[in-house]
């Protein structure tokens, strides 16, 4: 208990996570730390030798979560604008990820309480559906459309300049 | 499980325990499940017209995305993604010459993209410098006539005229009231006195969603629009509203526009500095009192003709007036308040 309340500083001991599937990773406490699940079970004094269980976290995205969350607290405090520049390259290279990782990614760090990567998880996620079509949302997401063909005409006629989704030619730079 | 949730708008309250066994078996059995918070902070990211368009995905992302909650949610992520709102404006010319109708066109300008919004293609005469708050932008006529507009949900809706002025109006001024959590306009005009027959500035506000406008304290300095130095005062909230003289700004003589009638540039509040616009860019520190050139990038302006469906690109020469603002698009809604 005295190891985990300790300043802030003494962030050398490691915390051992144990994915879904069985599988040992190892980050610093200041990286646990950026997760909210992680820092409450290290509060608790949960965090022991055998690992801190995550049962809805495979060993393909909590590998990438321990990455993100490894960079990010080396460089938490006291940025310089170079070091902000960089971290923001890595956050742009890290989530050119295909879509499977990032449902993974979107859901774990999610479930795992930390922000900044779902933040980027999200933001990457709408990025890519925002030029698409609603049916096209649909398969992406397993969504069944419950309108009536009536109904979806309607709300589709209301606003129907949104659905132009080609841009006009106007570059004005 | 899909069909439950679309059909299922309060999931909040499911249980972790289903989304777990869902995440478990998604990657070979089922499409994949996104928990609906995450779902709504993917919404919040994305542009307005997108969300107008996957508003007939399904009932629950309809619910959702005409919630206020979520209109509130998406502004705050709108505002931390800046952009600009261009108004170019020019007149529209007979095969005579003559000057037909004025139109005026909202383009965003956002990751050094521009994108058309909305056009007004019966045009709109005389107007004044539109103001914005919160994705909504106030447009207003030399003849008084004001309409609010959202160009990101394309609502239009025409205000209630406000008293009668002596002069044109040019101090207009608009924006949310979070003690009231209203939206308000604000108006100066100028009345004969009748003690001393002179001109006197008045003051009045009209509250969105009322229909009359609401005579305040008068405004301790008169609104003019022919003046080579500003004034920028400060009003406080409350009960009894004080006026505060903060700073004068003397204005470049490069940015009064000679016209048949001189017009003062567009001035733009951002932190605590102004920005002075009129075909030139110019910014003011009001702690260190300095003044200093912007370059602008903005050389000609493209407008929308609706009678052959094409962008026409305008000259600089052409172009009337233009205006820029800081721009925050949201799904605000006008009618509901």
């Amino acid at each position: 208990m005295a190891a985990a309340t300790d300043d802030a500083g003494d962030s050398n001991e490691m915390i051992r996570v144990v994915s879904s599937d069985g599988e040992h990773f190892e980050m610093p406490e200041a990286a646990a730390n950026l997760s909210l699940v992680l820092r409450h079970m290290i509060e608790d004094d949960c965090a022991d030798a055998a690992g801190i269980p995550l049962a809805v976290v495979a060993a393909k995205p909590l590998a990438k979560i321990v990455d993100y969350c490894t960079k990010h607290a080396a460089k938490s405090s006291g940025l310089t604008i170079e070091e902000a520049e960089e971290l923001k390259r890595f956050d742009a290279e890290f989530i050119e990820v295909d879509t499977d990782m990032l449902y993974d990614l979107l859901v774990a760090a999610d479930f795992m309480g930390v922000e900044g990567l779902s933040k980027l998880a999200v933001q990457r996620t709408a990025d890519l559906i925002k030029g698409k079509t609603p049916e096209q949302n649909r398969e992406t997401f397993g969504i069944v459309n419950d309108f009536t063909p009536e109904e979806e005409e309607e709300i589709c006629k209301e606003n129907e300049w949104a659905f132009q989704i080609t841009k006009p030619p106007s570059r004005l730079c | 499980m899909a069909v439950k949730r679309c059909a299922d708008i309060a999931v909040s309250a499911r249980p972790r325990k289903v989304m777990r066994v869902v995440i478990n078996s998604w990657s070979r059995f089922l499409p994949p499940y996104i928990p609906d918070d995450v779902m709504f902070s993917i919404l919040s990211w994305l542009p307005s017209k997108s969300l107008i368009r996957f508003k007939s995905v399904c009932k629950a992302w309809h619910a959702t995305i005409s919630s206020s909650r979520f209109i509130n949610a998406h502004l705050k992520c709108s505002k931390q993604r800046p952009s600009i709102l261009m108004v170019p404006g020019a007149f529209e010319k007979q095969k005579n010459g003559n000057n037909i109708a004025f139109l005026m066109s909202l383009y965003k300008y956002q990751d050094t993209n521009i994108m058309h919004l909305q056009d007004f293609p019966q045009g709109i005469c005389k107007w004044i410098r539109p103001v914005h708050c919160n994705g909504l932008v106030l447009i207003s006529t030399r003849k008084h006539e004001m309409m609010i507009c959202n160009p990101s949900t394309r609502e239009i809706v025409s205000l209630p005229k406000g008293s009668r002025s002596l002069c044109d109006g040019m101090g207009i001024g608009f924006g949310f009231d979070p003690h009231s959590n209203k939206y308000k306009v604000a108006r100066a005009f100028y009345q004969r006195d009748d003690d001393t027959s002179r001109h006197a500035c008045k003051f009045e506000v009209l509250t969105l969603g009322s229909t009359a406008w609401r005579q305040t304290e008068d405004p301790p300095y008169p609104i003019d629009s022919r003046t080579l130095a500003l004034e920028i005062w400060t009003c406080s909230v409350g009960q009894n509203p004080e006026w505060t003289r903060c700073c004068t700004v003397q204005i470049p003589p490069d940015l009064v526009i000679k016209h048949s009638i001189e017009r003062h540039p567009l001035v733009v509040f951002h932190e605590r500095r102004l920005l002075l616009a009129s075909y030139k860019v110019y910014r003011y520190d009001t702690r260190t009192c300095k003044m200093e050139k912007i370059a602008s990038t903005f050389q000609d302006f493209t407008c929308y003709d609706s009678r052959n469906s094409q962008y026409r690109t305008f000259l600089k020469k052409e172009v009337m007036d233009f205006h820029l603002f800081n721009y925050a698009e949201s799904l605000v809604p006008i009618r509901e308040f």
